[in-house]
């Protein structure tokens, strides 16, 4: 259990776990796709939803957790965002990727929760003066110390696992400007990173 | 850069496995050649491998779905609108119905005003319709006596009770009645002692061709509390002396004649003047009981009782706590049924519109939540 729920929490590739990963046979809702499900939804059938719900709760609650520190607040944005979802629906159409429009949701989400806080607050709040930092500290200071266009994409590829093709709809770039910006990322991270890198290595 | 057949940027898309397959194959073989490209590679997974080290934890296991609208159902056994639809959908139905088929409840409210009659107590009497023939005898004279063979003469006595709120209002009110309808009042007793209900004994003489106006118009002061009638047929009292006077008369006539013939002794004359004045006292007498008959059938006798509602003074005795305290409970109670009354009071004059505007204002706020909650949400 412990291990599934680990699973559940790294989402590195997470397109593989949740479309066809765990197949109860019965059920005939867990083998349906994300899309499917979301047009049963639109259809009136709350099953449907509750099944979306229970693939995405975690990685929605872990992308929500990434971007904002207060656990209990991330819980409350977590349920908003779903509320969101039930809310608009109808504005799901066939074509579009159920992730890219669950995440764009999420996305304008943390993004009206930021212009909430007083940004000083929110982004300075981040403990970057702590004497022994560790590498999960390093990293997340180094993620707030890129470019936010590369941070948003560095994160969402890293820890969403979203393809190229999905980020660039989320974020309406072209795909080759996802790809350098990924690249340039890396780089910038690299260098940051370098002395923690050689000591891990 | 420019030796590799392949840009930086790609291999990074190239560990992403984002690139087409042939190009995927060839920057795969050319990695492998290119030990720039490999570390590049190398230190690009490390990155990857550190991001990969933050890691949050999964979502909390009291975090729920939310509540879909229009699935409450589903999400409760027990629903308060729909018990509440419930409910209110039959007392519509209930009261629909009762209103069908049982519309006189509706219509009629139960009057509180008019008197309540109790029972035992006669309401009222039949009187004889007023008729031509008491009139006539009213009007007495010399065609009587033909008038009185063939119809009958009655003389009536009524005796009644009234009680009445306003006593003086009511004596002063009588006195009207009686100027209005030729009547009068023969005597009058009253009494009055301290703590009691005041009385009046009347007795009031009324033309009897006005009997049951003016019986009604009594009636009118007050609460009739006892009516009785009497009624005494005279007819043959007054036959008779009327057949008597006429011999006495007849008799008179005599004498006067006999007198007027005086062929007797002194003596003989002094007799029949004796005799003569004898028959006229009883002509006379006789005359006088006609008369009265006939005031007793040409006026009803009417014994009327005046009493006033009784207003009892209470002498409020001084009152222990417990008295006190029992009282405010009764207070308290009487208050509270009071209120529960007035609740049902309410429900029953205005329950049927508050459905309606209920059931409007209810439909109206769900066609304009929906627009509302998505301005809310387009301003977040």
């Amino acid at each position: 259990m412990a291990e599934e729920i680990l699973e559940d929490g790294n989402f590195s590739r997470p397109s593989g776990d949740y479309r066809s990963g765990k197949k109860s046979g019965d059920d005939p809702l867990k083998t349906r796709s994300d899309e499917e499900l979301m047009q049963a939804f639109k259809r009136g059938e709350s099953p449907a939803f509750r099944e979306l719900f229970d693939r995405y709760k975690n990685p929605i609650y872990a992308f929500v957790r990434r971007r904002v520190d207060n656990p209990g607040r991330a819980e409350e944005i977590t349920q908003d965002i779903f509320m969101a979802l039930v809310q608009r629906r109808n504005g799901y159409e066939v074509r579009a990727r159920f992730r890219t429009y669950l995440y764009r949701i999420a996305l304008n989400r943390i993004a009206s929760e930021h212009r909430k806080k007083d940004e000083a607050v929110n982004e300075a709040a981040a403990p970057t003066s702590s004497g022994d930092p560790s590498i999960v500290q390093q990293v997340r200071d180094a993620l707030e110390r890129l470019e936010p266009e590369q941070k948003q994409v560095v994160m969402l590829r890293e820890y969403e696992g979203l393809s190229y093709q999905e980020i660039a709809d989320l974020l309406s770039v072209p795909v080759g400007t996802v790809r350098s910006r990924l690249f340039r990322a890396k780089l910038a991270l690299k260098e940051m990173l370098a002395p923690a890198l050689a000591e891990g290595a | 850069m420019t030796k590799h057949p392949v840009e930086a940027e790609e291999l990074q898309a190239y560990l992403d496995k984002e690139l087409a397959p042939t190009r995927q194959t060839e920057i795969g073989r050319h990695v492998q050649d290119c030990e720039e490209c490999s570390a590049m590679i190398a230190d690009l997974q490390k990155v990857s491998a550190a991001l990969q080290r933050w890691q949050v934890a999964p979502a909390p296991a009291n975090l729920k779905p939310p509540a879909i609208p229009g699935d409450e159902k589903a999400e409760r056994g027990f629903s308060w609108q729909r018990f509440a639809f419930t409910l209110s959908g039959a007392v519509v139905i209930v009261l629909i119905i009762a209103a069908i088929s049982i519309p006189n409840l509706l219509r009629s409210r139960i009057g509180s005003n008019q008197p309540s009659v109790p029972a035992g107590v006669v309401s009222s009497v039949q009187i004889p319709p007023e008729d031509s023939r008491l009139s006539d005898r009213a009007a007495g004279g010399e065609g009587l006596l033909k008038a009185t063979i063939s119809t009958r003469l009655i003389s009536y006595q009524v005796s009644m009770t009234v009680e009445v709120e306003e006593f003086e209002a009511a004596k002063n009110k009588l006195r009207e009645i009686m100027d209005a309808e030729g009547g009068y009042i023969s005597s009058s007793n009253f009494v009055e002692t301290p703590n009691q209900p005041r009385r009046a004994s009347l007795v009031l003489r009324v033309p009897a061709a006005k009997l049951a106006t003016i019986l009604n118009r009594i009636r009118e002061l007050g609460r009739v509390k006892e009516e009785h009638l009497n009624s005494e047929e005279v007819t043959e009292q007054v036959v008779d002396l009327e057949a008597r006077l006429k011999n006495a008369r007849a008799t008179e006539q005599r004498l006067v004649d006999v007198l007027n013939n005086r062929t007797g002794k002194v003596s003989d004359i002094l007799q029949v003047e004796q005799e003569i004045s004898r028959t006229r006292e009883n002509i006379e007498r006789m005359e006088a009981q006609r008369q009265s008959l006939m005031k007793r059938v040409e006026m009803a006798t009417v014994s009327l009782t005046l009493a006033e509602e009784f207003k009892a003074e209470l002498q409020p005795a001084p009152v222990g706590t417990l008295t006190q305290l029992w009282n405010a409970l009764v207070d308290g109670y009487d208050n509270f049924a009071g209120s529960i009354l007035g609740i049902a009071f309410f429900l029953a004059r205005y329950g049927l519109s508050l459905i309606l505007w209920g059931g409007i204002g209810w439909l109206t706020w769900r066609a304009v939540r929906r627009p509302f909650r998505r301005m809310l949400d387009s301003r977040n």
